[in-house]
């Protein structure tokens, strides 16, 4: 099994990919990828005291970037894919949500998937995460 | 109390054969500890009270005769010299200095750094009673376990023992040093408002440093002198150690005095204890009857000089879990004080193939606005969120160990010194192995950091093919000159410290590390200078 492979399958057993959601996906609203009515994009607010330095480390780090990705395949990156999951995760349990992104956080690093902003060693989720509010927000 | 008097009080000092004047009013203090010694005595009868003498005003009118010559008044002669106090062993300790440093003594230093960036080597050490105890900080902690093992990535690695034949030495050197008990961990330490920091599977540790900047010469003069079979000859330079024609033994050293006279002392061993430069220096400038120097057949004398590599380089964002730092900052615990510092396990620098670091975190001031706001992000994911307020930022101050590289090295200059000795050329040279495998230490240690949700780190030395920072030094430590293997075509010393070949001779000091681990060096001398010492009394039975 590779890295990419453990790494999704881990992720997806977190979100609780299963039936249930798989039932949440079919019948979730499609919502526009930055929209800042998108329960996703509100959930990744609520990891920080302040979201606005979130979106100025998302902004630097999309600078940096060769080729600049957007808020979608950002968001669609956290979500492993699977981005209706984790849209319906995120309406009915953000904390849930946040509390897997965290560990996932915490794995990039074991993994080695990590991404420098301003020389600064980030996790892959955490750049992730912050570029996806820095577009949602208008920034980046 | 017993000790030295001061030029003004040089007639009360007991004199022996030599003209030395009688002081009566410590022959009580001496009467309960009478030395049976040897046949032959340099100081004339043994109720004599030999003291700390000036050389410049008592120098012998003939030639010293003694058993045990030690060449040079710092952390091991003092150490190896004191293992002998009040035994029947004659020592003679011979140091260059006097109590307190002068100029001319000081410049007898001098010398020229070529290659890498350096201290100016007068002011790098100190030649004087104590010598660079005077001046060092106090930093204490023992080598790694595996600093003495071979290591295939690191060339001329691996000691002729492993750390478990130094541990009881390491013990002494404790109380020599004037420490607390051994305790080098963070968990000897650690206390609830100074936390350890403790990282997954073990994969960075904590290593605690004692620090009491002992000096030596200061604590233990007074012990020198009253030692009725222990002479301390100040102002004493040892400009030539004269080995017999074969070579095998050493005859004499021919020691000067700076605008005096010269004399000789003869002794049935020798230990060359004159730091990790002027040990070199002095074998390579005894060469009148061998041209490379003395222990110097496989021209290996001066080579594989090491410094540990020091820069302030690679920041660090701790998270709101990873406070208080204080254990990581200098605080004091009882007499001496204690210092954490981050360093990767013997495993993770296995698999990495990396040479030994640690990183001391030097507080920086408050974070710019780019850091405040990584601040918050990093306690979004390593603290749920918590409040981010008032951010601390830490430098690492690394330490390194060097790969041991034989053009690193010491020579003879052309230029003489006051003696007419040869003054020395450093030319400190490091590879790029050293400073690849700081930046990959630091990559490690980034994400080692990151996993425990402990902060972020900026690794310091950007890519694989840029320059060192530009504060780069060494940090006055002078190792390898004399490098210790059991193969004469590897070592100039043995595992016994004797100079191979010439059964007589013994070098004590850094030089003699093979290599230098990531620890400050001097605990390590006074361990292995006791460890001679016990070795040298089975000389003596």
């Amino acid at each position: 099994m590779s890295e990419r492979d453990l790494h999704r399958r881990e992720f997806l057993a977190q979100l609780g990919v299963g039936a249930a959601s798989a039932l949440a996906f079919s019948g979730a609203g499609v919502l526009a990828c930055g929209d800042a009515r998108d329960p996703l994009v509100g959930a990744l607010e609520g990891l920080f005291d302040d979201p606005e330095a979130a979106r100025a480390i998302g902004a630097a780090w999309i600078a940096e970037q060769p080729t600049p990705p957007d808020a979608e395949a950002l968001l669609t990156a956290i979500a492993d894919g699977r981005i209706e999951a984790a849209r319906a995760l995120a309406r009915s349990d953000p904390a849930a949500l946040l509390a897997q992104l965290r560990a996932r956080h915490h794995a990039d690093f074991d993994f080695g998937r990590t991404a420098e902003v301003r020389g600064w060693l980030l996790s892959l989720t955490e750049a992730r995460v912050c570029g996806a509010l820095a577009r949602a927000g208008g920034r980046g | 109390m017993l000790g030295w008097r001061g030029a003004a009080a040089r007639d009360t000092i007991l004199k022996h054969a030599t003209g030395c004047s009688r002081d009566g009013s410590d022959t009580e203090l001496r009467s309960s500890h009478r030395v049976v010694g040897p046949t032959r005595r340099s100081c004339g009868p043994l109720t004599a009270r030999c003291v700390l003498i000036d050389a410049r005003k008592e120098a012998p009118k003939q030639e010293i005769d003694t058993d045990l010559c030690i060449i040079g008044a710092g952390a091991a002669g003092i150490a190896i010299a004191r293992e002998f106090a009040g035994t029947a062993v004659r020592v003679t300790l011979l140091e260059s200095g006097g109590r307190t440093p002068d100029a001319a003594t000081q410049s007898l230093y001098r010398g020229t750094s070529m290659a890498q960036k350096y201290f100016r080597l007068d002011a790098a050490r100190s030649r004087y009673l104590g010598g660079s105890t005077n001046c060092w900080m106090g930093f204490c902690r023992p080598l790694d376990e595996d600093d003495f093992e071979r290591r295939d990535w690191i060339p001329h690695s691996g000691w002729p023992y492993d750390r478990a034949t130094l541990e009881p030495y390491y013990r002494r050197a404790q109380a020599v040093c004037a420490l607390r008990p051994f305790g080098y961990r963070g968990v000897d330490f650690a206390t609830p408002r100074r936390p350890e920091l403790i990282f997954p599977d073990a994969r960075v540790l904590t290593h605690c440093f004692q620090i009491a900047p002992t000096r030596f010469g200061e604590l233990y003069r007074d012990e020198l002198a009253a030692a009725r079979n222990v002479d301390t000859w100040l102002y004493a330079n040892v400009v030539e150690i004269e080995p017999d024609p074969g070579t095998r033994r050493v005859a004499k050293l021919r020691v000067r005095v700076l605008d005096g006279p010269e004399f000789s002392v003869r002794s049935r061993v020798v230990v060359l204890a004159t730091g990790g430069i002027e040990n070199a220096r002095l074998l390579l400038a005894s060469n009148r009857v061998e041209a490379a120097g003395l222990g110097n057949r496989h021209d290996l004398v001066g080579r594989f000089f090491m410094e540990h590599p020091h820069t302030h380089s690679g920041e660090f964002l701790p998270s709101p879990v990873a406070r208080p730092l204080g254990l990581y900052q200098l605080h004091r615990r009882g007499r001496v004080e204690v210092l954490g510092v981050l360093a990767l396990s013997a495993a993770v620098r296995r698999d990495a193939r990396l040479a030994n670091f640690t990183a001391s975190l030097a507080p920086r001031p408050q974070a710019g606005a780019f850091e405040r706001d990584l601040g918050v992000v990093i306690a979004g994911f390593d603290a749920e969120g918590e409040r981010a307020q008032g951010i601390p930022r830490f430098v690492f101050s690394n330490e390194c160990e060097q790969v041991p590289n034989p053009e690193s090295r010491v020579q003879l200059a052309y230029e003489r010194d006051a003696l007419g000795m040869n003054r020395v050329t450093l030319k400190w040279r490091l590879t790029s192995e050293d400073r690849d495998s700081l930046r990959r230490s630091h990559e490690i240690l980034a994400r080692e950091i990151g996993r425990a949700g402990l902060g972020r780190v900026k690794p310091g030395l950007g890519g694989a093919d840029g320059a060192w920072p530009a504060d780069l030094n060494g940090a006055r430590h002078h190792m390898g000159t004399t490098r210790m293997h059991s193969d004469p075509k590897q070592g100039v010393v043995d595992a016994d410290s004797r100079v191979h070949g010439i059964a007589n001779l013994f070098v004590a000091g850094s030089s003699v590390f093979p290599t230098s681990g990531a620890a400050n060096p001097t605990l390590t001398i006074v361990a292995l200078a006791l460890r001679l010492a016990d070795h040298l009394k089975q000389e003596f039975v």
